[in-house]
């Protein structure tokens, strides 16, 4: 067994792919448990933890945001929110944060926001006077609405693996997701007084009503996707299928849409769900020998043991998803630390929602945390800055995004409120 | 060491299922086997609990009954709606109607075998979140989720209609509208934890909601004589001690609904015909093969 | 054989790519119909949701292989070892595929041979058996899925060994967290 630790250090250190670093290790100990006759319930396993309803949301949502990105929506919603906040004082700030709001609403990824909009962004507030590094930190930090604001991957992710309604947790994420960006605007204010950051002109201004008018049918879709959920015409997973026939029709308002970009649209949507679901299988089968070998009880026996319970385990599961998303892709988290960690706490009486929109908050301030940020390597890859300054510039961010997270562990009702308005059962 | 895999929390108070295992468990310690439960998705969902069971890895697993009716669909007979009186009925129709017999044939090209058959909880009934119902005129608008294109005909012959959502989707479009209720065992919203939004239940009786106790008959034919012996009275033992639970919870299982808010519509005899009778159009339905519901009819018939 | 392997490879991905395209198209109008059948149809058709789950394990597991080709999967941390043709590089590269190895040849292996009863008894012998209620098709026509992406994998992944000079990893452009 003490094999195992090496392999694992060799495999990380040559960079081998999470997946299949993951699932050699865990055959291995397979191996090294004398467990191997179990290996040959794996073609099973990983095809029957893949055959889950809840993960159908993913693909479809993922679908959603590459035809409308590729229709050209990106521009609209950044002359929307121009048409808003543009006109004061670090006001290029102002509007690199709505307009991730208004595409949280489209995408359900941190990294497709980053992705979307660091291009357009960077160049243009550095080109205004702005600091490079500061401008691609508040590009990078404001990203991380994008799963908090429904639709949300990570959310359906969770969801998938905890049994928590999908509905309930997306309409948790709406309070959050608003509070993080008046958070980040109010930062932003400071920040701009503080450096002296200029503000927008009258000339640049959009005017307001014609660019409400082509940003609307964005603006919309996170209002079609709610209320085909709030009022019953489809569940959770239907949800997504309707964005995507929604996307379609905006689309045609938008520039239209090719054969060719429905299925670059498609095939991108393939391969991102195969990046995911590689690691679902491969995880599946340490979850496997962790049932095999109760370590899910042992941990829980151990939690007891030190008497970690109700938000003493919620604030200690914080610190260790929030080390978690310093070090590992959200997925990746959310994958290998659910099964262990996540039934202690819903027995202890934590709401399965609330605990959903804490640890995808917790794991998204990773995204913009060294050493692996993820959203931080985008933006310095996009635009060729230098991470680690940029991700000097970013810690003030982090430090807010800290503080609301710490309040929403505190004060479930923050999360809760919304759901149980819209008619869930939550605690 | 015989691991079984349980379905449920392991909770005496409102799994039949785990009141079986227990049970089984239990005789199988005294006998001297070395037994040990796996909690409810430890080893998999169903059918990796299946392919294990077949397989030799597991020993015994509590299974759902599509995972018996992949194999051989003629056990699907036991869902028909009102065909036994009650759960005790239905043991007496599957021992005397030689189910067992004809299931473990078809089970056997597959390594497994099928032990007993568990009822979850009292029989099936309504249950639904705003309307109370008494009649099937009361579900004429109502939409409820549905199993299978039998249950779906069903619905349609009671006048009102189905629709498929997968149970891990049934929380969020009962609290939505999405749909309207549901048919199971009065346990099953309270081992949910669904009592706040399912504000109705109705003693329909419709079906024995059931669980597959399947066996890897690989470890099975690889006991000792005296071993089999055992396992055959831990068996018995087990569904003894199921049916007296079953005895035990019929009123309360219905109390306790109503602990917990829901408004409960106990049905008299006559009131529970008029879906019976309605019920019948499915028997005709080509949904099964003729020839299994006449002879699901036949036994039903003889052990009554 | 180098060019043998790599024309393989390619064509596999060519066509894993089709296919998962009319999966994801395919999972798409199965939800629809599902949603519009609930509204629309006296009897709606139970075999939507099955369809649509198997379909959505098409898309990810050959989805998965398109993500393979382009080198596009996850990592924890870049290689610390310098790049290929180095010598550390090519044995960065020769543990990767040692790992992949390890995950991806038992998957197959048990696809095709059982713990008892050798062939007879491997996992798609075993699906064969088994019947889907909603379509009345045998499942392993759905589960063929596993083996098919996990060999693909392992051709891309000898395409990998037979393409010179070895292409950088691409950098992601978008991801799901
Ligand atoms: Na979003
Ligand atoms: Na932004």
């Amino acid at each position: 067994m003490w094999l195992i630790p090496f392999i694992f250090v060799l495999l990380l250190l040559s960079g081998t792919a999470f997946a299949y670093l993951m699932g050699a290790v865990s055959i291995l100990s397979f191996v090294m448990a004398d467990k191997t006759q179990f290996l040959s319930i794996l073609p099973q396993r990983v095809f029957a933890q893949l055959d889950v309803f809840a993960f159908m949301a993913m693909p479809l949502f993922i679908l959603t945001a590459e035809i409308m990105t590729r229709a050209g929506v990106t521009r609209s919603l950044i002359d929307f929110a121009l048409s808003i906040v543009g006109r004061f004082r670090g006001g290029l700030g102002h509007v690199n944060i709505l307009t991730s709001v208004f595409f949280a609403g489209i995408s359900g990824s941190a990294i497709a926001d980053s992705a979307a909009l660091s291009r357009t962004f960077v160049p243009e507030m550095v080109e205004r006077g702005y600091n490079p590094y500061y401008a691609g930190a508040i590009t990078a930090a404001s990203s991380m609405i994008g799963p908090i604001i429904p639709p949300s991957i990570i959310m359906i992710l969770y969801g998938g693996l905890t049994g928590a309604s999908v509905a309930a947790l997306f309409a948790a994420g709406i309070v959050p997701g608003i509070l993080l960006a008046v958070a980040l605007m109010v930062l932003n204010a400071v920040m701009a007084r503080i450096g002296n950051h200029p503000g927008g002109t009258a000339a640049t201004v959009p005017s307001f009503w014609p660019s409400l008018r082509r940003a609307a049918p964005a603006l919309l879709l996170p209002v079609v996707i709610l209320g085909s959920l709030v009022l019953g015409l489809a569940t959770p997973t239907e949800g997504s299928a309707i964005a995507v026939l929604f996307a379609l029709i905006a689309g045609q308002f938008y520039t239209g849409l090719s054969r060719r970009m429905l299925f670059d649209a498609l095939e991108a949507t393939a391969r991102l769900t195969g990046t995911i679901f590689i690691i679902l299988a491969a995880i599946s089968v340490l979850g496997f020998l962790a049932g095999q070998m109760g370590w899910s009880q042992a941990l829980a026996d151990w939690v007891d043991s030190i008497g970690l319970t109700g938000t003493r385990y919620l604030f200690f599961l914080v610190g260790i998803f929030l080390i978690a998303g310093m070090f590992m892709d959200t997925p990746v988290a959310l994958t290998l630390l659910i099964p262990l960690f996540v039934p202690q706490a819903l027995a202890q009486g934590v709401d399965p929602v609330h605990l959903g929109i804490v640890l995808c908050f917790n794991l998204c301030v990773g995204l913009i945390t060294p050493p692996l940020g993820k959203c931080l390597v985008v933006v310095a890859a996009l635009t060729g800055l230098n991470y680690w300054r940029m991700a000097l510039a970013a810690l003030p961010f982090i430090a807010v995004q800290l503080l609301l997270l710490l309040a929403l562990a505190y004060w479930p009702e923050l999360s809760l409120a919304v759901p149980r308005l819209a008619g869930f059962s939550v605690n | 060491e015989v691991k079984i895999a349980l379905d449920t929390a392991p909770d005496l108070a409102t799994s039949g299922s785990y009141n079986w295992a227990a049970a089984f468990g239990a005789a199988l310690t005294e006998a001297g086997f070395e037994v040990r439960e796996m909690p409810r998705g430890s080893v998999g969902n169903e059918a990796e609990m299946f392919d294990q069971v077949t397989t030799g890895l597991l020993e015994i697993s509590l299974s759902d009954i599509r995972s018996v009716a992949q194999v051989d669909p003629f056990i699907y007979g036991i869902r028909l709606p009102y065909l036994f009186d009650d759960a005790a009925h239905m043991q007496r129709a599957l021992q005397e109607g030689g189910v067992f017999e004809r299931v473990n044939a078809a089970l056997g090209t597959q390594e497994a075998l099928l032990l007993a058959v568990v009822p979850l909880g009292p029989s099936s009934g309504i249950i639904t979140t705003d309307t109370a119902v008494r009649s099937p005129a009361d579900m004429a608008s109502l939409r409820m989720r549905a199993l299978d294109d039998a249950q779906i005909a069903m619905y349609e012959a009671w006048g009102s209609s189905g629709t498929i959502v997968p149970w891990g989707e049934v929380p969020a479009g009962l609290q939505t509208g999405v749909i309207d209720g549901y048919l199971n065992s009065p346990f099953v919203p309270i081992m949910f934890g669904q009592t706040d939004f399912v504000r109705n239940f109705s003693d329909a009786g419709v079906i024995i909601p059931a669980r597959a106790v399947l066996a890897s008959r690989q470890w099975y034919e690889e006991l000792s004589d005296d071993e089999r012996a055992a396992v055959d009275a831990a068996v018995e033992a087990a569904d003894a001690a199921t049916a007296a639970w079953l005895a035990e919870v019929a009123e309360t299982s219905l109390t306790a609904l109503e602990e917990a808010g829901v408004t409960v519509q106990r049905l008299t005899d006559e009131e529970r015909d008029a879906f019976r009778e309605r019920s019948l159009a499915v028997y005709d339905s080509d949904l099964m093969p003729s020839d299994d519901v006449a002879r699901w009819q036949d036994i039903a018939a003889a052990s009554r | 054989m180098r060019k043998f392997v790599l024309g393989l490879s390619n064509a596999l991905d060519t066509l894993a790519r089709s296919v998962a395209v009319a999966a994801v198209a395919g999972m798409f109008v199965t939800v629809m119909i599902q949603v519009i059948a609930r509204y629309g149809f006296a009897s709606p058709p139970v075999w939507t949701e099955d369809v649509a789950r198997y379909m959505m394990v098409w898309t990810g597991l050959l989805g998965a292989t398109l993500s393979f080709k382009t080198r596009s999967d996850a990592v924890l941390m870049t290689s610390v070892f310098p790049a290929r043709p180095h010598w550390l590089g090519l044995l960065a590269e020769a543990i990767h595929s040692a790992a992949v190895l390890t995950f991806v040849l038992p998957v197959v292996y048990f696809c095709f041979v059982g713990l008892r009863g050798g062939f007879a008894r491997g996992y798609l012998a075993r699906q064969a058996a088994l019947t889907m209620d909603t379509l009345g098709i045998a499942m392993v026509w759905v589960a063929s899925v596993v083996p098919i992406a996990m060999i693909i994998i392992l051709i891309h992944l000898a395409a990998r060994w037979a393409e010179v000079p070895a292409p950088a990893q691409a950098e992601p452009q978008t991801s799901l967290d």
